[in-house]
């Protein structure tokens, strides 16, 4: 019986599948684009090419067999580092590209419609532009898994990048597919607000000349005092002298405050309030009031 | 007979559970930390009578014909409910793509045959594959760590009952536990407490994993393990999806092996003119998954604490009816 076994699953081990792909029969995708309110239209760009590709379909499986069939090869999104959204599909297209799909947990999103922007903008550009802007303190850091878990809370709002000028601004981009662009200092703040990895230099303007600030570490924490939430952000820099420090301080509190003032507004939960509140043990029917102090030590 | 040390019994024990337990349906809240815990003491409980230093647990099982039948009738069932989990809750990387049947007739073939190979074979390779387990919970837990929020860790909110029922229903190894002590001489109470203290950490694990790292992803997905793997990827140029097939497939074979090699030895002992015992099992089971409704397959769980208590009570009771007799 075990030889008779043996001899059956011994040609099994020939069955791997690898002798029937080879690397130049697969795409490997490096920018994806979804669009189309009803038909879904699916842009696509691989590595490697200058070109996108866009093909209609009802669904994202249909979609990837015809980018299949046009482009003569096997599609991996596995790798993608991109994925542009005009905001007419949002969440159950997304969730089944990252869960259905295989897409990378750690893909950057970015606002803007894709049949414009792939083929004729820099993919690698644009993702080490958004990639480099997050490291240094310009922009909150955001990715796929982060702004599926945003659009499941309560609000069902997500931040989202946006092609801007020299760095990439933010917008609040609901589940429904409503956008609300953020301004300039409302976005800055956000970047506080949300967990951030530090050491980095910042530059501000001090006596009529800018000066540099190394940023060592910042910390933040979040407390339910009476239904409200107080945000606590602390900043570790190096070698900062103490006026420095104040104007730091101070540019960081109206940042936050401004940031604040948006996201009341467009009530929209993209700093973990309701993590926050669930934790204290508060319920949270409607939106909260929110305080933050600064400190720059 | 063949025997086995202590080693391998916790390790194949412990991989079994293992599949199990990242097949688990919900896990997500504060309050079903405390329900794993409630559970893991009421399993401490039931396993009181596997502590005690005897090898003569299995001939217990032995001596009445009815006991042993009871045991098989819930392997064959505890099978065919895997064999359904196998179904339901395949990462769609392995079975669901094309080429799903042969995915799944191959790791059918592989059981039959490991499980015609016999428990020590098994056995023996139990420890390495709790190797390969450490280390696929290792590049789980680096590739979730930048996704971490502390924040979300708490002991309050709903799912205590949630969490007991989830982890109590994890205790089909716990019979098979009992039929293998026979081959176990030397610290198998060891093992067991090892097994029962490993399937706790690694429970806690995942669920502080799903808790902190997957957030709202994989509290809304219906097999929130296998969403946690998707998020977990430690590289940015390579995908650990290989590893975490590898794992599922490895610990899938070991669960179904155990079932499998523990009714062929029970039918081997009642029968010993029996042959192809473990290919019988292993088809029936495959009968059952197709024929029961899951949640009669999944109430075979209520029969552990039953099998459990069934043999110490009626050698209890048949030894004060000698001494009556006497």
């Amino acid at each position: 019986m075990r030889r008779f076994l043996i001899f059956a699953i011994l040609p099994l081990l020939f069955l791997t599948g690898c002798g029937s792909d080879s690397l130049a029969d697969r795409l490997y995708t490096q920018a994806i684009g979804l669009s189309g309110q009803g038909t879904l239209h699916f842009t696509m760009q691989s590595f490697g090419d200058e070109k996108a590709h866009t093909v209609s379909a009802s669904g994202i499986p249909e979609a990837l067999r015809k980018e299949e069939s046009a482009a003569g090869g096997r599609v991996f999104i596995g790798h993608t580092e991109l994925l542009c959204l005009d905001g007419s599909r949002t969440l159950d297209s997304v969730q089944e590209l990252l869960l259905e799909e295989g897409l990378s947990p750690s893909c950057k999103i970015l606002l803007t419609p894709p049949e414009t922007f792939l083929g004729k903008a820099d993919c690698t550009e644009a993702v080490h532009t958004l990639r480099m802007a997050e490291q240094n303190g310009l922009l909150a850091k955001t990715e796929l898994s982060g702004i599926l878990d945003e659009w499941l809370g309560n609000w069902e709002t997500a931040l989202v990048p946006v092609p801007g000028g020299d760095v990439p601004g933010l917008a609040l981009l609901r589940k429904n597919g409503e956008v609300i662009r953020l301004p300039q200092a409302a976005a800055s703040g956000l970047f506080w607000l949300r967990r951030n990895a530090g050491n980095f230099t910042l530059t501000l303007p001090q006596d009529g000349e800018m000066r540099s600030v190394e940023i060592g570490r910042t910390f933040l924490t979040k407390s339910v005092d009476g239904g409200a939430l107080r945000y606590a952000v602390r900043i570790r820099t190096v070698d900062c002298p103490e006026p420095a420090k104040q104007a730091l301080q101070e540019k960081i509190l109206s940042e936050c405050q401004a940031a604040l003032q948006a996201l009341q507004h467009a009530k929209a939960d993209v700093i973990g309030m309701q993590d926050a509140l669930e934790a204290a043990g508060v319920q949270a029917d409607a939106f909260p009031e929110i305080g933050v102090t600064v400190t720059v030590e | 007979m063949n025997r086995i040390d202590s080693r391998q019994l916790f390790s194949i024990l412990l991989l079994s559970g293992a599949w199990s337990m990242i097949c688990l349906p919900q896990l997500y809240g504060g309050g079903q930390l405390l329900g794993v815990a409630a559970a893991f003491g009421v399993q401490v409980f039931l396993c009181l009578p596997l502590f005690r230093k005897s090898a003569s647990r299995t001939a217990e099982v032995l001596r009445y014909k009815w006991l042993g039948w009871a045991f098989v009738v819930f392997f064959l069932l505890w099978g065919g409910r895997s064999l359904l989990l196998l179904h339901r809750a395949v990462p769609p990387q392995l079975l669901q793509n094309p080429g799903h049947l042969t995915a799944a007739i191959l790791l059918l073939l592989t059981c039959l045959y490991t499980g015609t190979a016999g428990l020590k074979a098994t056995a023996r390779c139990a420890p390495l594959m709790l190797v390969l387990l450490g280390i696929s919970a290792a590049v789980l837990i680096v590739g979730a760590w930048k996704r971490m929020d502390a924040g979300r860790l708490t002991l309050r909110g709903d799912g205590f009952r949630e969490g007991f029922s989830a982890y109590a229903a994890l205790s089909g190894e716990l019979p098979a536990a009992w039929v293998l002590l026979r081959r176990c001489k030397e610290k198998a109470g060891k093992a067991i407490g090892g097994y029962l203290l490993g399937k706790l950490l690694l429970c806690l694990l995942l669920l502080v994993l799903c808790m902190t790292a997957g957030g709202r992803l994989t509290a809304e997905a219906d097999y929130p393990v296998f969403t946690l793997t998707m998020l977990s990827q430690p590289l940015q140029g390579q995908r650990a999806d290989a590893l975490y097939i590898l794992a599922f497939v490895m610990l899938c074979v070991m669960h179904l092996t155990l079932l499998t090699g523990v009714t062929a030895h029970l039918l081997e002992q009642m029968y010993p003119k029996i042959r192809a015992a473990a290919a019988w099992a292993l088809t029936v089971m495959l009968l059952l998954a197709c024929m029961l409704p899951e949640n009669c397959l999944a109430a075979s769980a209520a029969l552990v604490p039953v099998l459990l208590l069934a043999a110490p009570v009626t050698a209890a009771v048949q030894k004060l009816q000698r001494r009556a007799a006497a």
